[in-house]
């Protein structure tokens, strides 16, 4: 009954492009809060009262945007959001503006990710930096990201995993991807087989990219003696 | 010439904070070795730590060849901070970088080319005896080992001052020897 239903879905090449969809948009939507969410929370971290430059207001300022932002459920901040997408892609439909919203969703998320792995990186390695004259900058860019890389990684493969979760949320206004074809095709015509079928698949994908992302963050630990 | 004047270091705590320094001065000759001792929790690395400003004095000048620098701005002082360099007592190697490039790290900092710098880190660890050990990581390395590398990282820079917390402390008889 399953592999039928599966089968019929994939020579239809529905499946295909769901899981295509699904990936497209995780991936898209991962790099773009990066690009938003590392240097937020390389800013959060550095402005901290422990950080290399403690800037109270800003910190404070910053951490209530963020905490703003996070508190929200993320069905609830899509629909809250729809004007903000009309007004950066254009449309408050289709997959560019679900795209935005993954990224309003997920940057401030990836930013306490980013600002608690820089967290893990001793102070005392900061200080041998600052005794040799290093400026913030450099201390950002050669010692705080680099030592930290391992757990940037994970906190990265973590993050992806939560935005793959958040985009099957998105076919409820409208997303596409595998959430939408668990949704339209099997919640709404009554056909649990297809939610299965699509459960199934989207597990495979968190399990590559758990296991790629963990092999990448061990690999480039140099911490680990083999 | 290291010069410190009236040094005092206190902490801010609940009950009116902790007085780490009392009024130090000394003076520190060009080529002399200066040691300080005193028990544990003292104030010993306070002291040493305020000397390259790690630690902020709360009052007192550190006088460094004539310049105080507690009033340098802030570029001025990562430039002398460069000819003052620090072996710590955790060693404070940065994990994620191989023995070599531990070495060539405050070169790098000071904007000195690959290809020097390499090459002078590789003689430094020639002389701490790890050279076959340049493309280990920390994590690979013993205690003594760990170091031997902050050593020849403090002086890859040709420092004119060299503040040591403990730097031997880890080292045995063989390696200790000062030539």
């Amino acid at each position: 009954m399953l592999s039928e239903t599966f089968y019929k879905l994939w020579n239809a090449g529905i499946l295909q492009r769901g899981v295509w969809e699904t990936i497209y948009m995780t991936f898209l939507s991962t790099a773009i809060s990066y690009v938003i969410g590392l240097p937020l929370g390389v800013v959060l971290n550095i402005t901290d009262r422990e950080g290399i430059r403690p800037i109270r207001w800003l910190n404070r300022l910053l951490g209530v945007i963020v905490n703003f932002f996070r508190s929200i459920p993320f069905i609830i901040l899509m629909v809250a959001m729809l004007p903000v997408a009309k007004l950066v892609v254009g449309t408050s439909l289709g997959n560019s503006a679900m795209i935005v919203m993954l990224v309003i969703a997920a940057s401030p998320y990836i930013a306490r990710m980013v600002e608690s792995s820089l967290k893990e990186v001793s102070a005392g390695v900061i200080e041998a930096a600052q005794s040799m004259g290093a400026t913030n900058f450099q201390i950002i860019t050669k010692v705080l990201l680099p030592e930290a890389k391992p757990a940037l990684i994970m906190g990265a493969v973590i993050s992806m995993v939560t935005i793959l979760g958040y985009s099957a949320m998105s076919a409820t206004i409208g997303g596409t991807g595998l959430g939408q074809i668990a949704i339209s095709y099997g919640h709404q015509r009554f056909n649990p087989d297809i939610k299965w079928i699509c459960v199934f698949l989207t597990v495979i994908i968190v399990q590559i990219i758990q296991e790629v992302g963990t092999a990448i963050a061990h690999r480039t630990d140099k911490r680990i003696t083999k | 010439m290291i010069e410190l004047q009236n040094l005092c270091k206190t902490y801010p705590s609940a009950n009116g904070g902790v007085e780490a320094l009392r009024d130090i001065s000394l003076t520190i000759e060009d080529g002399e070795i200066f040691g300080i001792i005193g028990l544990s929790g003292a104030g010993k690395s306070t002291l040493v730590r305020c000397i390259n400003l790690l630690e902020r004095p709360t009052s007192g000048a550190v006088v460094i060849d004539g310049q105080d620098i507690t009033r340098l701005p802030t570029p001025e002082l990562l430039k002398m901070r460069r000819s003052i360099s620090m072996i710590f007592q955790g060693f404070n190697l940065l994990e994620q970088r191989s023995v070599l490039r531990n070495v060539t790290f405050p070169l790098e900092i000071a904007g000195v080319k690959r290809g020097p710098a390499r090459e002078k880190a590789m003689g430094l660890l020639k002389v701490v005896g790890l050279e076959e050990k340049a493309e280990a990581f920390p994590a690979q390395l013993s205690g003594g080992q760990k170091q031997r590398v902050a050593i020849a990282r403090a002086l890859a820079s040709d420092p004119r001052y060299l503040l040591c917390d403990e730097a031997t402390s880890a080292l045995d008889p063989n390696t200790t020897r000062t030539r």
